[in-house]
């Protein structure tokens, strides 16, 4: 048995290798604390992430979601975040029709030169996922694993 | 005279006692509801009990170097009973175990669950739409005498087998048990006749028939039908997880694309053709010149959720005029 | 329902046309089957009727169709699929020959038996919007597949010919037929339990993806090895996994037909997660799926001011 206040969500970050991961680089070069809760995974654009990526990452065990892009306007690709957020607004709509909670999956806007947004978005989704507790409900609760 | 009558209540209370040991199909829940208690444990399939729809086999974790395998033991309690319906009762007996409990290499998780269960055939008072088990040999009254068989009749249940297997304490009756024998005689014989005797030898011989190909031309290749049907008994062995994981048993059906793939991307069954056939002819041809029996026991279920309604038993009868011609 | 007409038009395309895909009676009674009429003696087979349940579509992408040029029978909603079909250039224009069937909606058996128990077919008599059953006069609204219930378009927006005469728009839904808004009403507890206990029954099948004219990919993401998805245990999570997953690539495609839902062998509403899909993008990115074929796909175009307060 997990003691409640021992745990600690494991959340997995799909982080836009021209912002939101510059920015957390800038967050840990700048020695800006953040909960060490989160496993980064690279992307090149917010734009190249297939919805089924994060609904692997909860199948694979993650108690929470975050993807982060470059603003709006300011995707290296001009556009792949502009295409991505109509993906990601159908996917976390339809999460929360299916009776998931919509701290599970949370998305963020980070530049490069935002490392206190970055630190502070980590800080939010960790506090979310950690009042919702661990993903029993959701994708993880995979019968082999637990 | 084997014989023997129960009353409807001896049988309720027997399964209300029983409760937690005792399982029914939905088909013969459906059918038997005003007769049996209504919250005893359902199935869908009566081969789910034994042959589930997943399974894990192994667990396996990479330590350092070394692989640790161990094997995944059941430990939740198992029931002895199952209600079905005839054509269930044979799919089991005559398609299932035959399949997976040969003496040589049964397979041990169907082999452990199904031991301990003794099965209860509650015989068809009604022969529904899609029925046609007299052409595959099994009957609406079709016994074992591995099996207890109950057959509702006149306010009682006529019982066979059961006064040991169940304790129950029947009452003897020979002329009614008589009269139970003649009806069952009578109405057998006013059912449609069984498929000609070397059916599955001329079958074989039609593998190339171009009638085939018009009759697969529907069927959407689902896995509907097989995974419904009480004897489609195909799996599948896959690994799930990379350096920590599980080797899974699952159900497989040869109507899908994956079931015949090699791994160097040939497929022998290309097309919903060859599925299609495949599945007749197993069930027509190859396992009948196997095992003695048909591997359908006409009990119609294909037919009422095929979401075409592609018809086995339309086929088979079409093929049997085009083996005959 | 529409023989003559049906007959009518085989009898002047075929020829024109290499084969019909229609329907005909089936094996069983409240069945109708895919049926390909290829020759003079099949037209008498071709029929149309309450029962004409399938989204036929299905079948212009088998390989012996693609190289055809084939007529096709379609409802309202099939014929959406078809012009998705046809944006997505799996068919040719120029191989199609659309026969329009203004829909007054698939019958339920499942809710006659309800109401009617056996069914024995003399004891029916159909017409277009009541049927009677022993004499008794019923309304066919009262026992439509709960896909037709929700329809908005009975009339295909496209086609070559047209059986009989367009039909008037459904009227809306009384309140409690609300499929959607009835899910989306209750607290996310209850919606999770309702969609879990969905999910635990579904034995992956895969009638629901086989029926639909657009999950054609050659090889779906549930098949996938390298890498795998998910893995061929049909657990109630790996279950939610493949419908979410097939909901997402439905998006801005489908039709809401309910083709997956009335093919599932265990009654599980499976179309509900499409579909709500599809209402999310009608009202955000006011698109709706095979309506014509020139607004772009809702997935492939964006606009700036589109939703954004879902982001941080
Ligand atoms: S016969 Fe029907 S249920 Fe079976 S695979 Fe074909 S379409 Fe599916
Ligand atoms: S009738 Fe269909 S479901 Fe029943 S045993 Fe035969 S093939 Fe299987
Ligand atoms: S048809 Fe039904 S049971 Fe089959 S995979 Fe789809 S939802 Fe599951
Ligand atoms: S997902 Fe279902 S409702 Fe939508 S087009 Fe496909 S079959 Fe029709
Ligand atoms: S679910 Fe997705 S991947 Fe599978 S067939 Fe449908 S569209 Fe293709
Ligand atoms: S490059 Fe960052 S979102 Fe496209």
């Amino acid at each position: 048995m997990v003691e409640l206040n021992a745990w600690e969500p494991k959340i997995v970050a799909f982080l836009c290798h021209w912002c939101s991961y510059a920015g957390a680089d800038l967050a840990g070069v700048s020695r800006i604390q953040y909960p060490p809760n989160i496993r980064i995974i690279r992307v090149p654009c917010s734009g190249a992430i297939n919805p089924l990526y994060i609904l692997k990452a909860f199948r694979e065990g993650a108690d929470g979601v975050l993807v982060s892009g470059c603003h709006p306007g300011d995707c290296h690709y001009l556009s792949g975040n502009y295409f991505a957020r109509r993906k990601f607004f159908l996917l976390k709509e339809l999460l929360i029709f299916a009776g998931i909670e919509e701290e599970r999956l949370q998305f963020s806007w980070v530049s490069a030169s935002e490392g206190q947004k970055f630190s502070q978005v980590i800080e939010q989704v960790v506090e979310g996922v950690k009042k919702i507790g661990p993903s029993k409900k959701g994708l993880k609760e995979f019968a082999f694993h637990v | 005279m084997k014989g023997k009558f129960v009353t409807h209540e001896q049988v309720f209370t027997w399964m209300e006692r029983e409760r937690g040991l005792v399982v029914i199909t939905e088909r013969a829940q459906k059918k038997y509801h005003h007769l049996l208690p209504s919250h005893l444990i359902t199935v869908k399939t009566a081969k789910e009990l034994f042959f589930s729809p997943w399974e894990a086999v192994y667990r396996y974790t990479l330590q350092g170097k070394t692989w640790v395998i161990e094997e995944k033991v059941e430990h939740s309690s198992f029931p002895s009973f199952l209600v079905l319906l005839p054509c269930e009762a044979k799919a089991i007996l005559e398609v299932t175990d035959v399949n997976f409990m040969t003496e040589d290499t049964p397979d041990l998780g169907y082999a452990r669950r199904r031991r301990g269960v003794t099965l209860i055939i509650v015989g068809c008072e009604r022969i529904e739409q899609t029925c046609f088990c007299s052409l595959v040999g099994c009957s609406p009254f079709w016994r074992h005498r591995e099996s207890v068989f109950l057959f509702p009749w006149k306010g009682h249940f006529y019982l066979e087998d059961g006064e040991e297997k169940l304790s129950l304490s029947p009452f003897e009756d020979p002329q009614k048990a008589q009269a139970v024998e003649t009806f069952f005689a009578e109405t057998i014989c006013t059912l449609p006749l069984p498929l000609p005797a070397n059916f599955p030898e001329k079958l074989y011989a039609h593998f190339d028939d171009p009638l085939w190909q018009k009759m697969a031309w529907h069927c959407v290749n689902c896995g509907a039908c097989t995974y419904l049907c009480p004897t489609c008994y195909c799996f599948d062995l896959s690994v799930d997880g990379k350096l920590r994981g599980l080797t899974l048993h699952t159900w497989d059906s040869c109507m899908f694309p994956k079931f015949t793939l090699h791994a160097s991307s040939h497929n022998p069954r290309p097309t919903g053709k060859e599925r299609v056939r495949q599945r007749v002819m197993h069930k027509f041809s190859y396992f009948p010149l196997r095992n003695k029996y048909y591997g359908c026991v006409g009990c119609g279920v294909c037919r009422e959720i095929c979401p075409v309604n592609w018809d086995i038993k339309e086929v088979v009868e079409g093929m049997v005029r085009q083996v005959e011609r | 329902m529409y023989e003559r007409a049906l007959t009518e038009l085989a009898s002047k395309i075929l020829g024109e046309v290499e084969g019909i895909i229609g329907y005909a009676p089936g094996s069983l009674p409240f069945h109708m089957r895919p049926f390909l009429c290829q020759r003079e003696e099949d037209i008498a087979c071709l029929s149309f009727n309450h029962f004409a349940r399938p989204n036929l579509a299905r079948y212009l992408l088998t390989l012996e169709m693609r190289k055809k040029r084939v007529a096709i029978v379609v409802k309202g909603c099939d014929a959406r699929t078809v012009i998705v079909l046809l944006k997505e250039g799996q068919v040719k224009r120029e191989n199609l020959y659309l026969i329009g069937a203004p829909c007054h909606g698939m019958v339920s058996v499942s809710k006659l038996e309800e109401r009617f128990g056996v069914l024995s077919p003399p004891d029916f008599v159909w017409e277009a919007d009541t049927f009677t059953w022993r004499g008794e006069r019923f309304a066919i609204r009262d026992f439509l597949e709960d896909s037709c219930e929700r329809c908005a378009y009975p009339n295909p927006p496209w086609y070559d010919a047209l059986l009989g005469e367009e039909l008037p728009k459904p009227p809306v839904l009384p309140g409690g037929r609300d499929y959607l808004g009835r899910i989306k009403a209750l607290p996310l507890e209850k919606r999770w339990e309702f969609f879990a206990q969905e999910m635990e029954k579904c034995i992956r099948c895969y009638a629901c993806r086989n029926s639909c004219p657009l999950c054609y990919c050659t090889e779906c993401f549930v098949d996938q090895t390298r890498p795998s998805w998910l893995s061929q245990a049909a657990t109630r999570n790996e279950n939610l996994f493949f419908h979410l997953g097939r909901s997402l690539h439905m998006a801005g495609r489908c039709t809401e037909c309910g083709a997956c839902e009335r093919a599932c062998p265990l009654g599980i509403p499976i179309g509900l997660l499409p579909l709500y899909v599809e209402e999310l993008i009608r009202e955000h990115f006011a698109f709706e799926a095979g309506m014509n074929l020139d607004t772009p796909a809702p997935l492939l175009t964006y606009r700036e001011n589109d939703p954004n307060e879902f982001i941080r």
